[in-house]
């Protein structure tokens, strides 16, 4: 089975009152690599990821993971099988401190979370991971700090954290660079560069820097088909691609 | 600094029924026994509501469930206090359960018209049950017995209402500091990303929603015995309000929150009634100041917090 892609997803559909948002996309995200999904806007990008991580339902279509189909599985679920989000706007628990944060996702990955009596907080078994997470982003130093009194870079790295935290399979990256300046940026492309070859990602992002330094293969999505998929030279040298989208940027 | 000033009103609640009575004011160990129950209902109330941000509008169902898990075996003369309080548990237990299985699916304003129609069947429920006195009521003339405790003594039903208070509030202190608080308390603030984690918090929700109804009905056994008479009264939506009044005055989420807003509660009923018989006007501008300018309540002002 070591052949088998982690993420092979077949004929996905998904339609908004009449209107094709993902499109019969198939594609497949291989162990180990960094696969980008590129992608005009409404290319149906944020589509694609909410129907790979559960919060939607397809019309249609099949998403292997592991060679089960989860298509129809909800999200909690996926999280428990080994997907982990991070979201494009900013989600986390403001009201908690990040390391609480971070130990959430410890808990959800442990599962044993009906315990009713002892101290969380204090609790090593989760305590130790959430702030090895912290450390991998550089996010050690404001650990005690309530989550929602940080900065927005800071929240972008804490989101990384978390999906860290849980010990995923499979990295679902929605936009990680979204809003962030371009120190932040760099910061944040450094995280995950020093992610790869260990984990499994699928990362959607706007800023083309940072696709083409980190990607293994991309995937062009454009009117939610996949136009093109490829290595990044082939990529960025499909006429195809350069029309339906590079092109739009360059000129 | 709200954790001293409560220790400081509990050392007060220990010590202050035998000095009433010292003084020659039984009419204080009346109030303070009040007190520690709608105290030990609220903070029951608090669980789900200010950590779990769950906003029950029917918690007052429970204070009645208990009571009448009280009233009705007295009618029978059944009068074992520990059959009384399984019952008042097991009661609320389940229809916290039932209803909650219900009740959770929804969210917001939905959540709050849903908990609060439950209570109302209840309350209906027991207005048109004639032979447990419809909405007269009922008088218990004797209170639960219990080996060893007498509680018509006055002073040692107020302990032992204290003692359900203390209960309570450590259970409250464990359980939302445990990782199943630590769940609850992330739902309220982030569900998608909860949900995204991999939590079905549902079923922790649940949880907390019964073992707060749970809690609840055993200080409504206690009010029951207190009172000597119970009626559909106890459990109106307008008691469900003062519950969550009680809370919100005194601070969402914070362990002693409840107990200063109860105790906040009931002095100002007391203050403001004996001043005008429309005292619900000022106290409803209160609350309006309280929500607009102190969102932590009493505890988030003592910490300094205005939220």
């Amino acid at each position: 089975m070591a052949d088998e892609p982690l993420l092979r997803v077949e004929d996905l559909q998904k339609s908004f009152g009449g209107v094709a948002a993902v499109d019969g996309v198939s594609m497949e995200v291989r162990r180990g690599e960094v696969h980008a999904v590129i992608g005009p806007n409404g290319a149906g990008k944020t589509t694609l990821i909410s129907l790979l991580a559960g919060e939607l339902r397809p019309d249609r279509g099949r998403v292997l993971f592991d060679g089960r189909d989860i298509a129809r599985r909800p999200a909690h679920a996926r999280a428990r099988l080994g997907f982990a989000r991070s979201f494009q706007i900013t989600s986390v628990v403001p009201g908690m401190r990040v390391v609480d944060n971070a130990m959430l996702a410890v808990l959800a990955r442990d599962g044993r979370s009906f315990r009713f009596w002892r101290p969380a907080r204090n609790d090593p078994a989760l305590i130790r991971p959430a702030m090895a997470a912290l450390e991998r982003v550089g996010l050690a130093e404001v650990a005690e700090e309530r989550a929602g009194a940080v900065s927005h870079g800071e929240h972008r790295q804490l989101e990384i954290a978390m999906t860290l935290a849980a010990e995923p399979e499979l990295l679902l990256l929605d936009e990680p660079m979204a809003g962030m300046s371009a120190e932040e940026s760099r910061r944040m492309t450094g995280i995950l560069e020093g992610l790869k070859g260990e984990k499994t990602m699928l990362l959607v992002e706007h800023d083309m820097d940072v696709v083409f330094a980190l990607a293994d293969r991309i995937s062009v999505l454009v009117g939610g088909r996949i136009a093109a998929s490829g290595a990044p030279d082939a990529v960025r040298a499909d006429e195809a691609v350069r029309r339906a989208y590079l092109g739009d940027e360059a000129a | 600094m709200s954790r001293a000033v409560g220790w400081a009103l509990l050392a007060a609640l220990a010590v202050g029924p035998p000095l009433a009575l010292a003084a020659g004011q039984p009419f204080y160990v009346d109030i303070l026994t009040r007190l520690v129950c709608l105290a030990a209902a609220a903070t029951s109330l608090n669980l789900i509501l200010g950590h779990g941000g769950m906003i029950s509008f029917g918690h007052a169902a429970y204070i009645g469930i208990g009571a009448y898990a009280v009233g009705i075996p007295a009618y029978y003369e059944i009068y074992d206090g520990w059959l009384h309080i399984l019952l008042a548990v097991a009661f609320s237990a389940l229809f916290a359960l039932a209803t909650g299985a219900i009740a959770l699916r929804t969210r917001g304003v939905y959540f709050i018209m849903i908990t609060m129609a439950f209570a109302q069947m209840v309350f209906f429920a027991v207005v048109s049950i004639e032979e447990y006195g419809g909405d007269d009521g009922l008088v218990i003339d004797i209170r639960s017995e219990f080996p060893l405790v007498d509680l018509e003594d006055s002073l040692t039903l107020y302990y032992a209402c204290f003692a359900v208070l203390l209960g309570t509030l450590y259970l409250v202190h464990r359980l939302v500091r445990s990782r199943f608080g630590m769940v609850i308390e992330g739902a309220r603030g982030n569900e998608r990303r909860m949900a995204a984690l991999g939590f079905a918090f549902y079923r922790h929700r649940l949880a907390a929603y019964t073992l707060a109804g749970a809690l609840c009905g055993l200080s409504g056994a206690m009010l029951g015995n207190f009172t000597n008479f119970i009626s559909p009264e106890m459990m109106d939506w307008t008691r469900s309000g003062e519950l969550i009044f009680m809370v919100v005055l005194g601070g969402t989420g914070a362990l002693f929150g409840p107990l200063m807003g109860a105790a906040a509660f009931l002095l100002l009923e007391e203050l403001l009634s004996g001043w005008t018989i429309y005292w619900q006007l000022p106290f409803g501008l209160l609350l309006i100041l309280v929500v607009l300018f102190a969102r932590g309540g009493l505890a988030g002002l003592l910490e300094g917090r205005r939220g």
